[in-house]
Parts: structure tokens; sequence; C-alpha cells
């Protein structure tokens, strides 16, 4: 039994042979030619799109093609289900040329006809993805981190730059505007938070009367990556690869992504933000590459609204595994570490963290 | 911890069965991932959580909950206190009082919803206190909890 076998039926809807042979009809229909899959892998990555690596291949007036993919699907069990994949797709083939490290997309659904479940597929980038918890010894060198810490900011710098109006974006994200880009994130979180059947806590109850009532009103509208982190990107030989993980992609303040890297759970135990900078470096090469000045006070709004929003999803984890929709232990160990982030955020909102 | 206990065995029973024991080559191994197993079934039909902290909990809710319903339980549209420990059965489960605790919490969540509502309405100086005395329980509730709760080993599950 995996992860996503069905307890009703005792099958996996989204077994390895299952996605191959959907993928070589459907690669077949695409590339109009045969196309063979070799060595289909599902990595055993995040608790929410399924994500599978393959070698798709298929002649055609060119010769023998060979491409690495990525194939994503969003189960109708994901922990932020139901899933559109148009997002991603579309802000991952609107940044391709802006100077944001990101792989090449091909097509993408958000029906169910070929997988039964919204997917897309992309190019398969080469690297590594560094994790936000290191042992003593095993954290970057001076030299390595402050390569890899411009090239982070630098492509967040971009991220927020790019003019998102008149691309496809605008129609696959929610439009919000400066007064009630917070709300929306607020309500989204919230309602998800609710979703997860987890029980209330006081401690959330206090955070969102906090977050409501201290809404900034946003500097500009621009994309938000809305889990951009160390863990997120593809590293190899100090250059980034590939921004990854853009589920939570959607449209906002900038602010919001500057404080998901400032949250003190992904530095590592450093003083460096996700492992890579200090925070008045971040402030300082953000400003200059972005062009316009970051406000402390909404970056630590957003750090508070983030920490909220690792508790939504940690309950929504927690909530689960309690229905049975997956049986992935590492769930109800999110779960565990609510009272941990709950603490964080009360004294976050009381200015003592 | 935010699962039920039978989940949480059912979930560990499956994931030795399910992902663990089809991957050990060692037969001693595997006899001793059969063995976690056998334990764990003879667990579930006998473990509860534990109680004291659970009642340690509620006991201060109320207190709580009575300092509100003392300051504001005369305003319109301010939630009352619908239970108390009292009313807990002699032989109560670590469920029950579990159960009790969730209810006062959002008993709890209700009132500061309502503070958020009013805070205009109410005197500068009673919010102040009564936030106070929010700020004060949710500490405690959060570091109790915390004191249960052991760092995580995220690095080790994530990298294996």
């Amino acid at each position: 039994m995996s992860q996503q076998t069905d307890v009703s039926t005792g099958k996996d809807p989204f077994a390895e042979e299952v996605v191959r042979a959907r993928l070589v009809a459907f690669l077949s229909e695409q590339n109009g030619a045969p196309t063979t899959i070799e060595k289909i892998k599902r990595f055993s990555v995040g608790f929410s799109w399924l994500t599978y690596g393959f070698d798709a291949q298929w002649r055609d007036a060119g010769g023998v093609q060979n491409r690495p993919l990525i194939l994503r699907i969003g189960p109708p069990n994901g922990i932020f289900g139901p899933y559109k994949a148009s997002p991603e797709f579309f802000a991952l083939q609107s940044l391709r040329d802006t100077g944001v490290p990101v792989p090449q997309v091909y097509w993408y659904s958000d029906a169910g006809e070929v997988f039964g479940a919204p997917f897309f597929i992309c190019e398969r980038v080469s690297g590594e993805a560094p994790v936000p918890w290191v042992s003593a010894g095993q954290d970057f060198g001076d030299d390595e981190r402050a390569v890899l810490a411009e090239q982070f900011v630098g492509a967040l710098a971009a991220i927020h730059k790019f003019e998102w109006r008149g691309t496809p974006i605008e129609a696959s994200c929610t439009v919000v505007n400066e007064h009630n880009a917070a709300a929306k994130q607020i309500e989204f979180w919230q309602e998800l938070l609710a979703r997860s059947g987890v029980r209330r806590f006081p401690a959330v109850a206090w955070a969102l009367a906090w977050l409501r009532a201290n809404q900034p009103v946003a500097p500009k509208v621009s994309i938000i990556h809305g889990d951009y982190r160390i863990g997120n990107f593809l590293e190899q030989e100090r250059r980034i690869t590939a921004i990854l993980d853009w589920e939570l992609v959607h449209l906002g303040d900038p602010h919001e992504d500057l404080g998901f890297v400032c949250l003190r759970t992904f530095r590592g135990g450093t003083p460096y933000m996700c492992r890579l900078i200090t925070r008045e470096d971040l402030y300082r090469r953000y400003a200059e590459l972005s062009g316009f000045k970051v406000d402390p006070a909404a970056v630590h709004y957003y750090e508070i609204f983030n920490n909220f929003k690792l508790v939504a999803i940690h309950a929504a984890a927690a909530g689960c595994f309690e229905a049975g929709k997956f049986n992935d232990l590492r769930m109800p160990a999110m779960g565990a570490q609510m009272p941990r982030l709950l603490l964080q955020l009360e004294k976050m909102i009381e200015g003592l963290a | 911890m935010n699962n039920s206990l039978d989940r949480l065995i059912d979930g560990l029973i499956a994931t030795v069965r399910a992902e663990i024991i089809p991957r050990l080559d060692d037969e001693f191994a595997r006899g001793q991932a059969y063995g976690v197993v056998d334990i764990l079934n003879n667990l579930k039909p006998r473990i509860d959580w534990l109680a004291t902290p659970l009642v340690d909990e509620v006991r201060e809710q109320e207190t709580l909950l009575s300092e509100l319903a003392a300051q504001f339980g005369d305003r319109a549209g301010f939630p009352r206190a619908a239970t108390a420990i009292a009313q807990l059965q002699a032989g109560a489960t670590a469920h029950d009082i579990e159960l009790l605790r969730n209810s006062l919490d959002e008993q709890i969540c209700a009132s500061i919803d309502w503070l958020g509502q009013q805070r205009a309405t109410l005197p500068a100086e009673q919010i102040q206190n009564i936030e106070g005395q929010l700020k004060s329980h949710l500490q405690r509730q959060l570091k109790r909890e915390l004191s249960l709760t052991p760092k995580p080993l995220f690095g080790e599950i994530s990298k294996g």
C-alpha cells in the first residue's frame, strides 16, 4: 500500500505503472508520434502535489527527441486540494525569460481527463535542494552563502518586478488591490484551517484578531511565490538552477514573500534568513534590485501572517492524516509541532521574537 | 498532539507494514518490525492520553472564562460558557476531558472574536486588563503543551 492507496479499493490511482501508461498515451498524442517513457520515479517530497521524474523519447522531423521531464499531479486528497494547475503553469511560463530561473513548462490541464486530477509537465532541471534543517558543520561556507544569497534575492526581486498585468496570470489568479491583499490571504488560510477539521486554538483566534486589525496597505501588487525559501530551489555548483514549488503562487503584497524568507523556522539555527543572508543585507540588496524600499513593519506583519499560514498548513496535514486521506507519518509529526509555532506566533505579536 | 491516539496507532502499523517491512532485507530486522506491529496492536485497546495535563488545562480555562464572564457577561452578544469540569462524570476518560478542553477552547476563541469586534466600544483599561489575562493564559497553555513536545526530527525525516 502506498501513501496514495484508496483504502476502499486497495489500489493506487497514481502508482508509477498507472501514470506511465497514461503518460505514453498523452505524450504520443501531443507529439504526434509514439512516445516511450523510461525511468519513471515518484519522488517522496511534499505533501501536496505528487511529483514524478521520467525520460520521454520520440521521433520527429528533427530526429530522436529525448527529454528529461517532471510531471506534477494535484491529487484530490492533497492538503490544499482541490487544485488547479493553471496558476503555476502560467507563472512559470510568464517568468521564463525574466531572469528568474524556472523550468520550461510544456503541458497542463485543470481537468482530470488524463490522470484523474489537474497536472502539468515541465523540464527536469539538474540540481539539489538544500534543506532548511542542518546539523552543525553542514552549513554553507561564507563564499557559497554569499553567491547563493545574491541569486536568491535577485530572483525574488525579479519575480516582484514582473509586470503581470496583461499576462495569463491575470486570468488564472484572483486579482487583488493594494488595500485588500492581506485580507484576501487571511481569508484563504483561515478557510483552509477551518476545513482541516482540527480543533480551534485560542492562540490562533488571538493571532487572527491581530492580523485583521493591523493589515498593511501594499506598496504594489506583485506575483507572490507564496513558499519562497531554502528547500524550494535547486542548486548546482553554486548556481540556483530553478525556483520550485509554485503551487501557492498568487497576487499580493511583495512584503509577504519577504516575510516568508525571514521566518525563524527556515534559519536552521543560524543568524541568516533562509541560512543565506542577514536581515539587513536582505532588505538592502532587495531594495537595490527591486527598486522599492522595504518597510520593516510590513515584513514583520507578514512574518506573523506567514507563521499563522504555517500553523494552517500543519493543521491541514494533521487533518488529512486524521481523515485517512494520507498515511504519511510526516503529517502527524507536523501536527505535533503546532504548539511550537503557536508560541512563536504569540511571541511575535508581542514583539518578543 | 493534534491527532487521535487510535489514528496514530493505526497509521504507525500501516506504515511499518506497507512502507518499512517490504523494504527490509534482513530477516531479524523484519521480525523486529513485525514485533512493533504486534506490540502496537496490543497497546491500542489499553492506552489513553495522560489525563493530568488535560485536567490542569481545563481548570485554567474555567478560571479564565469565569473572569471573562464576570467582566462582560452582561454585555449583549457575549458568548456564554456552557460547560464546566464539575459536569464530568466520575470515571471520565482522558478522551472525555479532551472533548471538554476543546469545547472550552471554542468558548475562549469566541470570546477573543467578540473582544476583537467590540474593542472600540469597551474602556481601554478594561481591554488592557483582559488582554493581559488572555495573554498569560495563552502562554501557560502553549508552554505546557511545548513541555510535552520533543524537538522535531524534520531534518532526519526529510533526508532519511
